[in-house]
């Protein structure tokens, strides 16, 4: 018999994640094309693989590893290894950054609420992030994925998810920081400091 | 919990990831320092705003690319069950060892039920060779089918697993009991509800009710099962199974 339960029951459960992987796609290719092609190869890889997924484990966690090792090893021109060390430098940049802006200064109460006058600006910015924060903010903020799940995804430990979703966020917020002040949205006081941030980060 | 590890657990906290003890912890400190509660609100504020943000965006997945990836299931289960075989470029192969392998030791069910029209689609892209496609095609048929003498462009009895109408190749499966098709080329399937059943002559048949295209579906004594695919009604379908029998 062609089909068998368990397997019929992969390929169903399998194939309802593509709307979450083709966004993934298009967001780590920037294009549309290559992020049909990384789809349809993560899908190969998966349907061909199939007897290697143990089942009661994260189907779509293992699906979003696929599509990740694919894209940093096929579609990347910098291998995995330069995406882990991406972003180590430059941590206490980051603690400066909320100690200037937040804890010293009292930060103004209006001034939290610049991010909404943004608008899409936020999608440009998660655009301009290097691939390996855009990574973390994408599985933790758009598809919610525990950091167990986004450990499995990126075959890291939690430790190292924790402080990598930590430092991607504030590089997001501090790129938002700086289009808000060329937008005029912050005062010019805040926006010294966090240029100097922002030109730090890249 | 002082400042620091305060600063530390914040997404944790806010992304739900924090033990009890913790929570617990960071909303005591939450309460006394002021220090805190501003960068707790800026960065719940921030979470927020993200997380929001971005829910709004959907992107609907191209039609094509669906497609590619429900042959591809298909094709996985061609390459997995039959041949355990990975990679287009050894599809070429497995087209002259299969019809090697249907003469010695396979029972032609089996190559039936494994060959689909994604296969036939992967080796002309592979061989780029139509015309030996073909001929393997005339001669799979002609060696285990009886073709009925219709009109050849209108109506043709073919295998489970092939039906060629002109340019186009459907794909039919053996699913419980036989009564569920897959239209390959088109990417249709053909929920089994669709199917009738109905009886010429003490023989079964499953006919899908259409004004257009109708197909029917049965079993053959011998374990093999075949298809019919014409352009006509459905009732037309029917006089002409009852003409064959």
């Amino acid at each position: 018999m062609i089909f068998n339960t368990k397997k019929k029951k992969f390929e169903t459960e399998a194939i309802k994640y593509m709307d979450g992987l083709y966004y993934l796609g298009i967001k780590f290719t920037r294009d549309e094309a290559r992020a049909s092609d990384l789809v349809q190869e993560t899908y190969l890889k998966a349907f061909s693989n199939y007897k290697k997924f143990q089942e009661g484990t994260n189907l779509k966690a293992w699906l979003f590893r696929i599509l990740t090792n694919t894209f940093i090893n096929d579609y990347r021109k910098k291998r995995r290894e330069n995406l882990i060390m991406d972003f180590n430098d430059n941590e206490n940049i980051y603690y400066n950054w909320i100690e200037d802006n937040v804890k010293k200064e009292n930060r103004n109460p209006e001034s939290k609420y610049f991010f909404k006058k943004l608008g899409q600006d936020i999608y440009k910015e998660l655009d301009n992030l290097p691939d390996s924060s855009k990574m973390m903010i994408l599985y933790a903020d758009v598809y919610e994925f525990s950091y167990k799940e986004i450990a499995e995804i990126i075959d890291a430990p939690m430790g190292t998810v924790m402080s990598k979703l930590f430092r991607a966020r504030k590089m997001l917020q501090a790129r938002l920081h700086s289009r808000a002040e060329e937008m005029g949205l912050l005062k010019e006081k805040e926006n010294k400091k966090i240029n100097k941030v922002v030109k730090l980060v890249g | 919990m002082n400042c620091k590890t305060f600063e530390m657990f914040l997404y944790n906290y806010l992304d739900n990831e924090t033990q009890e003890q913790e929570s617990f912890e960071l909303e005591v400190h939450l309460e006394k320092c002021q220090c805190c509660r501003n960068l707790y609100n800026y960065e719940a504020e921030f979470h927020n705003y993200i997380k929001s943000k971005m829910k709004e965006k959907k992107v609907d997945v191209p039609l094509d690319l669906k497609n590619k990836i429900l042959s591809n299931k298909k094709q996985f289960h061609i390459n997995y069950n039959a041949f355990s075989l990975k990679g287009l470029a050894s599809i070429s192969i497995i087209l002259f060892s299969v019809v090697f392998l249907s003469k010695v030791s396979m029972g032609y069910s089996t190559v039936s039920e494994n060959y689909g029209a994604d296969l036939l689609k992967d080796i002309k892209i592979v061989s780029n060779n139509e015309v030996k496609l073909n001929n393997w095609i005339k001669k799979h048929d002609y060696k285990n089918f009886k073709l009925l003498s219709f009109d050849k462009n209108k109506l043709k009895l073919t295998p489970l697993g092939l039906a060629f109408n002109k340019k186009k190749v459907i794909v039919y499966y053996h699913y419980k009991g036989n009564k569920l098709a897959y239209k390959n080329m088109e990417k249709l399937v053909y929920p089994e509800e669709n199917f009738k059943e109905f009886k010429v002559k003490n023989k079964t048949f499953f006919i899908k009710k259409s004004s257009d295209v109708s197909i029917a579906v049965w079993n053959n004594k011998n374990g093999t099962s075949s298809c019919l695919e014409a352009q006509m009604p459905e009732s037309q379908l029917k006089e002409v199974l009852y003409s064959l029998k």
